[in-house]
């Protein structure tokens, strides 16, 4: 044990947030709670609200044999997203045997739901938050249903809720038809939002109240206006004894919370949901250890001959410099790579293995140079380096480094003093570091695979082992490969499954996931080159993902200080075996691929991409992603896919979407890694649509080295 | 043209490239933790600043006194923090102490200006000076400086009251000091605070409990070794 004790989480954090927040109204009280469906509101009901802007939930709620598993983003702060994952479970008990065909076939039926929520209103004095809300409104539309609910806070801790529905939130009580009949549903292969039914029909009243007892406990209660016909109607699954629901939920922590409810009269239900705030870390300002302090000079009256240039001529002094500058950042997890001075200004070329923000890694950067560089040096450029690539050029004032390390407000005075260019050229005669290339690194890790929504086994997956390497043999040229090895795994290919005609670029997975074992996922030779100043290049070789092996090659142009950029990937590759080897026999397929992909920073924390192309299964279309950005490094979007593949040779789903997540583990941590765990969830995974994986294409690469990078997390240059 | 000495100016190049470049992790502040481990953990690996009893509070005393190294006994409660900081660095008027596993503390004379390594840490501040609060009279003005869990700066404005409070006998790290003690009673939209300062032989400041983060317990510093 050290004297220190290491850094208990949510104390500073709460004192910080709780004085930063303090601007939400009195009747902001009471959270907005989420129901079983994984949206806001009572028990199994919608309410008003929203959530606030940003968050993401997830959320599991079951009652009798109906379980729920959602994953809801508040996408602005008046529009939400949810995605929810239903299994029902006796589905054909009632039928099955003899009648086992059709849905009867299933004995849990699964279905995948997308809902979007808008608020029309905000609550004020007088007035209601009032939200409008679509629930399962694309596919086959077995939750369909449309509604508008309106929430009133009375006092600190009385809410109530009341709202009309349509569609299954119209099944029971119905108070008429006032816009027409509801059409016949033809969802066809799914995926196609059914606009035709929306609010259409019966129509029906529903509504609730909510009561906190005090911080932790709230009691809930509710009118329902879902009959559950299919459920408790036609395969009497449960008993459904009467419209009113009741309950308790318990606040665990901020971020969760817990409830026990009386569904029904004959069932009982719980529900977990979990509600995470992106752009706060749980942890607040980031730990690590603390930066050294700026060294300032002795003033040139003092020590004339300490200013002296004499050094200049030293023909090593450029290695001394490197060296001296390593040995400073020994504990900081940056690099020096190469340096070029001249008597009053010194170019430092750094990699960042650790830092999340940019601006941390310039900041110890600079602070190393204030101590390092001759007292002669005035200007310091910082220059992040990614494989490789200079990225961006800081041009910092030594004098200011040394003026303004305590000032108040010393971020904000230092940063009207920083300029942030393209990277540019070096200064004469710029110096490598000798001891860096080449450079072998490797490494052993876990490693996990999932494959969702397989209607035989939802959940399957493999764990195992990752043996990674990577050899730079010279600045952006280097050779790197993994292999993983399974341990444990429920992912077999499926037998007969319903597969289209296309090439199966994507749909064979489960059968590379069975058989490649061990699995040389990646074999390849990269190179990265600056090709003009903003312009970026890269080609890779090799075995490029578990599917396929060829060539890959990129172009980016990406100014540094604009909201846009652009770039061309072209690909020619071939699917590779399923037993995880080198062969390509086994398919024979081959196929040229590429796309142009604009980039745009839609301001507000919005980001757009859009790649237009030919994918793996030779379709020719575009891909659309819309991704909501963090300032601490997370993104939640959704893309969506479209290609002369025609919907029915898609097969169910009709065209390729799905939802997009890139978490930063520093986030969780709370200490400084540039660890980004990507996540995507495909509703289905098909082959129409499907682009190839390449590992450190040039955006990922560039990642956080442009302007907004650094000045969305500015402030970390002084910690 | 052609230099005289080469080695005298390869001397030159190498004192002011290398002489200025230690490493701080081997640099001197470290001296007096190392001296504290050896002599207190002789057969133990663990030193336990927080638990001490009473001889081995005067054993670390002593070690630090041997050394002599200026040290802080620097207390965080929020975190359970309780650790030695050695001066680091000093950038005018402002020092820097570190603790052994890079926790930092800037002050000027004393007055907390900055944490580092904590998280949530002080970034920067304004504040009076020790000789105004010396004076134990008069209002002062405090601005704060933070980063949130997203990284953006938050600033936190406080007008301050001095007062005397009498005097009063502290122990530090096993000593009593006979002090004059002085309060600085804070206002500000977002709340108040108390920072109190304990001051022997005039205005040598020897004990404070200062605000890092609002609404949280005060930063305890303690001078051990002048």
């Amino acid at each position: 044990m050290n004297p220190t004790v290491s850094f208990g989480p949510a104390v500073l954090r709460s004192a910080l947030t709780a004085l930063v927040l303090t601007a939400a109204p009195a009747w902001a009280d009471m959270m907005p709670s989420v129901n079983l469906n994984g949206v806001t509101g009572l028990i199994d009901m919608p309410s008003g609200e929203a959530q606030p802007d940003g968050f993401l939930g997830l959320d599991h709620g079951q009652f009798g044999p109906i379980a729920r598993n959602a994953l809801s983003f508040q996408i602005t702060p008046r529009l939400s997203g949810s995605f929810r994952y239903v299994a029902i479970r006796q589905w054909n008990d009632k039928f099955c045997p003899p009648d086992c065909s059709g849905t009867n076939r299933f004995e849990t039926y699964y279905d995948r739901n997308f809902d979007l929520r808008y608020k029309l209103l905000d609550e004020g004095r007088y007035l209601p938050s009032v939200t409008i809300g679509l629930q399962d409104f694309v596919g086959t539309g077995l939750a369909m249903a449309e509604y508008v609910a309106a929430t009133k806070t009375f006092g600190p801790r009385l809410k109530v809720t009341a709202g009309l529905g349509f569609g299954r939130l119209a099944s029971h009580g119905s108070l008429g038809q006032p816009f027409g009949k509801r059409p016949d549903i033809d969802f066809g292969n799914g995926g196609i939002p059914n606009y035709n039914q929306w609010f259409r029909g019966d129509v029906a009243p529903f509504g609730g109240i909510e009561y906190q007892l005090n911080d932790k406990w709230t009691i809930k209660a509710e009118y329902s206006s879902d009959v559950y016909a299919a459920e408790s109607g036609k395969r009497a699954i449960f008993d459904r004894a009467t419209p009113l629901n009741f309950g308790v939920e318990y606040n665990f922590s901020p971020m969760i919370r817990l409830g026990a409810f009386s569904m029904h009269g004959t069932e009982l239900g719980f529900n977990v949901s979990v509600n995470l705030n992106p752009a706060q870390r749980p942890f607040g300002g980031m730990g690590g250890p603390g930066p050294q302090p700026v060294q300032p000079r002795v003033p040139i009256s003092e020590s004339p001959e300490v200013w002296a240039t004499t050094w200049l001529a030293q023909a090593d002094a450029k290695k001394l410099l490197i060296e001296n500058m390593n040995r400073n950042l020994v504990r900081t997890g940056l690099t020096v790579e190469q340096i070029s001075v001249t008597g009053d200004t010194a170019q430092i070329r750094f990699r960042n293995t650790i830092y999340d923000a940019s601006a941390q890694a310039a900041g110890r950067i600079a602070r190393a140079m204030a101590y390092t560089m001759p007292a002669s040096v005035e200007v310091f450029e910082i220059v992040p380096v990614a494989n490789g690539l200079p990225a961006a050029k800081l041009v910092v004032r030594r004098s200011d480094i040394e003026a303004l390390e305590f000032a108040p407000d010393a971020g904000s005075a230092l940063r009207a003093r920083v300029a942030i260019a393209e990277a540019g050229k070096p200064l004469p005669d710029m110096a490598n570091n000798p001891d860096l290339y080449p450079r072998f690194r490797w490494s052993v890790g876990p490693f996990a695979q999932t494959m969702l929504f397989n209607p035989n086994q939802p959940f399957q997956a493999i764990a195992g082992a990752r043996l990674s390497g990577k050899f730079e043999i010279s600045p952006g040229f280097m050779l790197s490969g993994s292999v993983t090895k399974k341990f444990v795994g429920n992912i077999r290919s499926a037998t007969g499954a319903d597969k289209n005609d296309l090439q199966h670029v994507r749909s064979d997975a489960d059968i590379y996931y069975d058989r490649a074992d061990p699995d040389i996922e990646t074999l390849t030779a990269a190179w990265y080159g600056k090709l003009a100043p903003a312009v970026y290049g890269r080609v890779t070789a090799g075995y490029l993902e578990q599917m396929f092996g060829g060539v890959s090659a990129e172009v980016l142009w990406k100014p540094v200080n604009r909201r846009w950029a652009l770039g061309a990937e072209v690909n020619y590759v071939a699917q590779r075996d399923t037993d995880g080897g080198l062969g390509f026999g086994e398919y024979d397929y081959r196929v040229a691929s590429g796309f142009v992909s604009g980039y745009y920073d839609l301001g507000r924390g919005f980001e757009a991409q859009v790649d237009v192309g030919r994918y793996l299964a030779g379709d020719v279309g575009g891909t659309l992603t819309i991704m909501r950005t963090f300032q601490n490094g997370w993104k939640v979007g959704a893309f969506a896919t479209f290609t002369d593949v025609s919907a029915d040779e898609f097969g169910e789903g009709s065209f390729d979407k799905g939802i997009k997540m890139e978490i930063p583990l520093a986030w969780f941590s709370g200490q400084p890694t540039r660890a980004i765990r990507p996540f995507t969830l495909r509703p289905l995974g098909r082959d129409g649509g499907a682009q190839l994986q390449v590992n450190d294409r040039l955006v990922e690469t560039l990642r956080g080295y442009d302007r907004a990078g650094f000045d969305d997390q500015w402030g970390r240059f002084w910690k | 043209m052609m230099m005289r000495h080469p080695l005298a100016l390869a001397a030159l190049v190498l004192t002011l490239l290398s002489g200025c470049g230690n490493d701080p992790a081997a640099g001197d502040y470290k001296r007096p933790f190392q001296a504290i481990a050896a002599r207190l953990t002789a057969g133990k690996a663990v030193l336990t600043l927080a638990t001490l009893n009473q001889s081995g509070i005067l054993a670390l005393r002593q070690a630090l006194e041997d050394d002599g190294q200026p040290i802080y006994l620097v207390a965080y409660s929020p975190l359970k923090y309780t650790n030695l900081m050695a001066p680091y660095g000093q950038n005018g008027p402002i020092q820097t102490w570190a603790s052994q596993e890079y926790e930092t503390v800037s002050l000027r004379q004393g007055i907390l200006v900055a944490t580092r390594g904590f998280g949530g840490d002080l970034m920067s501040s304004f504040g009076p000076t020790v000789a105004q609060i010396a004076a134990a009279r008069g209002q002062t003005q405090r601005q704060y400086f933070y980063l949130d869990g997203a990284d953006q700066p938050h600033r936190f404005d406080f007008i301050c009251d001095l007062a005397p409070a009498g005097s009063e006998s502290i122990t530090v790290l096993g000593r009593a000091h006979d002090t004059r003690k002085v309060t600085e009673t804070c206002i500000g939209a977002s709340g108040s605070f108390v920072n109190a300062y304990w001051f022997d032989n005039g205005q040598n400041l020897r004990q404070s409990r200062q605000m890092m983060v609002p609404q949280t317990d005060n930063l305890l510093l303690q001078r051990v070794i002048d």
